[in-house]
């Protein structure tokens, strides 16, 4: 590890940190502009004597300035607690944490998909840049990105299970269960398959044009070593796509988890907006956040090492 | 033919998408002469029929014709889409213009707001905007519209900051041209190439986005035809009645594939030049 890169690390890693401070300030006031005292919601329908709802005030630090509320909240985060529900009177962190092995799953798994669909498909249309077969390729992908995952969902859920009965249509049997992940996690790979298959395609072709591959090939090197060195070269700008892939993908998630009843970190963020459980909402909000930084951060990480010329630009 | 095929030319992309955005367009525009039925007009004793040469697309859970609430549906996916971006393009093109022009701090300080608003994604903004504001069409279209001002405002400063360098805006300076001049006059007729192509896609996320929003039930509210309300209610009818779900959803993909074509199409012209 030479010295830029962790210069570059440590520099990336204070950015990080100001945006995980700057989105908890921005979900703070948010939050403070929402119509609706926090306490008249809680107790909405319930007959409450004036002291109680003094008493959940105090409780829930209403009655202190809003820096020292945001401070209180923002200290919370570190010890991981990220509030606690309206509804169910739970730790926010603790009805994330139920849901997390399903999110996870959902989100790694379609991950792999997009990746494994698009590179290679991605680099064979380079390759074939400008014939039928590569046109076709670019059309699908184009396709495919303009269809609404919920409904690539419940188109799925219509031809495989319903017609085909080949696949269950809801709910997720244990872990990682392939048979009830197949749909969901196809469907919500379609979002960033596109994306992810023209960026590599355009990346792999723009690196075959290069002085060193026309070199390569007139020194009788192979095709595939050749086509090795290429992609490793074009990696990183898809790269940074799929941190930012990461990241959607749990919110997009939400909606996938919706069509096929799966319930996952998304639905909890759902349920909880639907039925107005502030807290819940911006806990999940915030965390969501953090995992999506922290997937840029890692990405950024991994293209500095990948390509030392990043190490030494500025934020533009 | 096959030779046709291979050269391809990158205008023909945007041509098709031309003529799709045209076809909705016409329907949006001609929808009560085409649609046999109105878009509320219920008949509680033809619910649920399957697609007839009566109902074209069938009927939905309180007997109202699919068929004609999706033409009346492009009008309203219009007219939110259109929303969204005017409010996209009116914060972020002279946020971003001033923004890099001034330079210094102000840039700095708004840049930085940016990256917090990025650093939350697109969905998850809508969301919670409409989670604290309401559910309704007003909010939604304000929540996408806002979420997309980073986006926008990030593209144009660049493209104003490597302008800014050019010899002619110097120029423009050693003449004593007041700033406001050399930003409206010079600069931005060459960025508006660059925004037509990014609203053009932009308008396509706006309906993917708000139809997302409509079917989780934080947008547009019933009994409203928009086509992701009526996806929202189909969901529910997959079993028995998937007519219901499956002509909104193509609507909205090929509607979404319009804006796309046009807007990669149109990008590839722009760069080929």
């Amino acid at each position: 590890m030479t010295a830029d890169l962790v210069s570059f690390i440590l520099r990336r890693l204070v950015t990080a940190t100001l945006t995980v401070i700057g989105v908890s300030l921005l979900i703070f006031i948010l939050l403070q502009v929402a119509p609706g005292d926090p306490v008249t919601l809680m107790t909405a329908g319930h007959n409450v004597p004036k002291e109680t709802i003094e008493k959940i005030r105090i409780g829930l630090n209403l009655d202190k300035p809003l820096y020292v509320q945001y401070w209180l909240w923002f200290k919370g985060f570190l010890h991981g607690d990220f509030g606690t529900s309206f509804l169910k009177d739970v730790k926010v962190s603790k009805l994330i944490i139920e849901r997390l092995p399903v999110s996870l799953q959902l989100v790694l798994v379609s991950g792999l998909l997009s990746l494994l669909l698009s590179i290679p498909t991605g680099i064979i249309a380079a390759l074939k840049e400008g014939t039928v077969g590569d046109n076709i390729l670019i059309t699908l992908a184009i396709i495919t990105a303009s269809m609404p995952i919920f409904w690539v969902g419940m188109l799925f859920i219509m031809i495989f299970s319903i017609w085909l009965g080949w696949l269950p249509p809801i709910g997720m049997a244990g872990f990682f269960n392939i048979k009830s992940l197949i749909l969901p996690c196809s469907a919500l790979s379609f979002s960033y398959v596109g994306l992810l298959f023209r960026m590599v395609r355009a990346n792999m072709w723009e690196e075959l044009q290069k002085h060193y591959v026309e070199k390569a090939r007139a020194m009788g090197l192979s095709n595939a070593k050749i086509i090795r060195r290429t992609f490793k070269n074009s990696l990183a700008p898809a790269l940074t796509i799929a941190g930012f892939m990461i990241g959607s993908y749990i919110v997009f998630a939400v909606l996938v988890e919706y069509v096929f009843g799966i319930g996952g970190v998304g639905s909890l963020l759902i349920e909880a907006t639907l039925t107005q459980d502030y807290p819940t909402v911006m806990g999940v909000t915030v965390f969501i956040s953090i995992i999506f930084i922290l997937s840029n951060f890692i990405v950024d990480i991994l293209y500095a090492v990948l390509d030392p010329r990043i190490r030494y630009t500025q934020r533009k | 033919m096959k030779k046709l095929l291979e050269r391809t030319s990158p205008g023909s992309l945007a041509i098709i998408g031309v003529i799709i955005l045209g076809i909705f367009v016409t329907i949006a525009i001609f929808a009560p002469l085409i649609a046999p039925y109105g878009p509320y007009e219920m008949d509680l004793l033809s619910t649920y029929q399957p697609p007839s040469s009566k109902y074209l697309f069938g009927t939905d859970n309180v007997g109202r014709d699919i068929f004609s609430r999706i033409l009346y549906g492009s009008r309203l996916a219009f007219v939110i889409t259109l929303l969204v971006v005017s409010i996209e393009l009116a914060i972020s093109v002279p946020l971003a213009l001033t923004s890099s022009y001034i330079g210094g701090y102000f840039d700095e300080i708004v840049m930085r707001i940016m990256d917090i608003i990025i650093s939350i994604p697109s969905l998850l903004r809508a969301i919670v905007i409409v989670a604290l504001l309401g559910p309704n069409m007003r909010n939604a279209i304000l929540a996408i519209g806002i979420g997309y001002v980073p986006m926008l405002s990030r593209l144009v400063r660049s493209v104003t900051l490597s302008i800014k360098e050019e010899p002619y805006i110097e120029a423009c300076q050693v003449l004593r041209y007041s700033g406001k001049r050399i930003v409206f006059f010079h600069i931005f007729p060459n960025i508006v190439s660059v925004i037509i192509v990014q609203v053009s896609l932009d308008l396509g996320y706006a309906l993917v986005d708000m139809a997302s929003l409509s079917f989780i039930g934080l947008g547009v509210q019933p009994p409203k035809a928009s086509w992701g309300a009526m996806l929202a209610v189909g969901k529910d009818y997959l079993l028995n009645d998937p007519w219901m779900c499956i002509f909104p959803g193509i609507a909205i993909a090929l509607l979404v594939l319009g804006f796309n074509l046009f807007g990669i199409g149109l990008g590839k012209v722009l760069h080929h030049r």
